[in-house]
């Protein structure tokens, strides 16, 4: 009678396991994909063909390449070839060489795209 | 001949299912493949300030502005993460500077997913040079506990690098030299291996006890506490997906989840759960505590049987109709091992923890995915078996 019972207490826990884990295991899946469409949007096709030469060919050479400021240069105004010779003393230099700046209103976006970009 | 047909009618019915079960995981495998994707151009501009127009090149994009500049490049670079492949797009200035870095796609467990984002791992590339290293442990810092998911951030992000030096900039890089990741956990995993094999063919009862348990021990405390590297359902979906990651570096990888298919296709024997897995051994050390004994009650072991199979099988569907594994896995062993998880996940551990004390290995028994993917791949082998028998002896009839 005692060990019937005993069965029983540990069958109704057994059940209490089961249920409890497995509404788990739902809530965590719910959890997981409201979580990544907030944060990351899948927008990309999984088709990015991955150039595998870019590892193997070694006959490429790296070459110093000049890279420019990313500030523009004014036209004419630094004369052929600007900065080049720039570098150490150049600060006297440089004041003289630097052109006063002018106001140029900005141009109007041609699109309302471009229009929340520059409010941003 | 009653006993024949009720042998047939017990084949019959998981053969059923396991047909069923691979025609739906071929259609959720093909939703996956067409669902997932649009179009990247709408992002390039987060990744190059000042761009109002982009103009797709071959292979990279080429942002202008409204005096139709050139102010920036962008490209994607994939490389596998935990779970799949993480897609990153990147955007670098005319000068060479790095402008933008976005996670276009990724299916990395949540969790970990959740640390790069708390670390701001990716905002670590803005204002470096498209020529700097760009490596963990160099200029970038990788995130404790997502390792493996920095590593392919980091290695995407050179790759589409590497496609703006070459086709935007015109300034190509240096090949990049990949080296075989080979360290102690591909020769733990190895060494357990065959440990497992030789306590597997051991006569002597206490020896195969002695061996078990010390391959148990070791696979809890180097696989599971040290590297946090247990098979899980998220593998297996990602294998089934395609997502196969980089050999080089994921050597571990094809080890485990190669060894562990050679050996339950070749021998129909498990070589994992019963005699390394991380997570088993740890509710077995607990059982050990209580003297805890398996415990399946009469009359009900059919149903918790099918219920395992279903969950595992529900994992597996939503893993490849969403191609998110990472999601799909609901295993609390990073939980264990890493001391990471959300609120569900620490309760879910929190609840098998206690009821290891009261039965042997609870989670094994009643919820792991990965014990019916042994019984599919067991089932599988038995069927392909029978029908090659019946093929040969009609051969030889003929």
């Amino acid at each position: 009678m005692a060990a019937k019972k005993f069965e029983g207490i540990k069958k109704f826990f057994l059940m209490g396991f089961m249920i409890a884990s497995v509404g788990l295991i739902f809530a965590q899946w719910v959890d997981g994909l409201t979580d990544q469409e907030s944060e990351s949007p899948s927008y990309y096709r999984e088709a990015v063909v991955i150039d595998d030469s870019m590892y193997v060919t070694l006959t490429a050479v790296a070459r110093n390449y000049e890279l420019g400021t990313g500030t523009p240069e004014g036209k004419g105004e630094h004369g052929g070839g600007g900065g080049g010779g720039g570098g150490g003393g150049g600060g006297e230099e440089h004041e003289e060489g630097t052109p006063t700046p002018e106001y140029t209103p900005t141009p109007k976006p041609t699109t309302d795209w471009d229009a929340e970009e520059q409010d941003q | 001949m009653t006993i024949k047909t009720s042998i047939k009618n017990k084949k019959i019915l998981p053969r059923i299912v396991l047909g069923g079960s691979v025609l739906l995981a071929i259609l959720a495998w093909i939703i996956g493949y067409y669902s997932n994707g649009t179009d990247i151009i709408p992002l390039v501009p987060d990744v190059i300030p000042g761009a109002s127009r982009v103009e797709s090149r071959d292979g990279y994009y080429v942002g202008l502005d409204i005096e139709d500049n050139v102010v920036g490049y962008a490209a994607v670079g994939q490389s596998q993460g935990y779970a799949g492949p993480i897609v990153m797009l990147v955007g670098v200035d005319i000068s060479g500077e790095i402008t933008g870095t976005q996670i276009v796609t990724q299916h990395e467990t949540p969790g970990f997913f959740r640390l790069l984002e708390t670390h701001d791992f990716v905002g670590q590339y803005f204002g470096l040079q498209y020529n700097d290293p760009l490596k963990l442990q160099q200029d970038i810092d990788a995130v404790s506990g997502a390792t493996v998911s920095s590593e392919a951030i980091a290695q995407s992000t050179r790759q589409a690098i590497r496609v703006i030096a070459r086709d935007g900039l015109a300034s190509p890089l240096a090949p990049e030299k990949r080296t075989v990741k080979f360290g102690i956990p591909e020769l733990t995993l190895i060494g357990l291996y065959a440990a497992g094999y030789f306590g597997h063919k051991h006569r002597s009862r206490v020896w195969k006890k002695r061996i078990r348990w010390g391959t148990l021990l070791t696979g809890m405390v180097v696989l599971g506490f040290i590297y946090t590297a247990p098979f899980t359902i998220a593998q297996v979906i990602a294998l089934l997906s395609g997502y196969w990651p980089d050999w080089h570096n994921n050597l571990y990888w094809y080890i485990l989840i190669g060894g562990i298919l050679f050996v339950t296709t070749v021998d129909s024997k498990n070589p994992y759960c019963h005699w390394f897995c991380p997570f088993g051994a740890f509710q077995e050390c607990l059982a050990q505590i209580t003297g805890a004994k398996m415990y399946r009650p009469r009359g009900w072991s059919r149903f918790f049987t099918w219920l395992q199979r279903g969950l595992a099988f529900a994992a597996v569907l939503l893993g490849l109709a969403l191609r998110q594994p990472g999601v799909a896995g609901y295993e609390p062993f990073a939980t264990l091992f890493d001391l990471r998880g959300t609120s569900i996940e620490w309760i879910l551990l929190a609840l098998v923890t206690i009821a290891s004390l009261l039965m042997y290995r609870p989670f094994c028994n009643y919820l792991c995915p990965l014990d019916p993917v042994y019984d599919f791949i067991a089932e599988s082998r038995r069927w392909i078996r029978e029908v090659w028998k019946k093929w040969q002896q009609r051969n030889l009839k003929a």
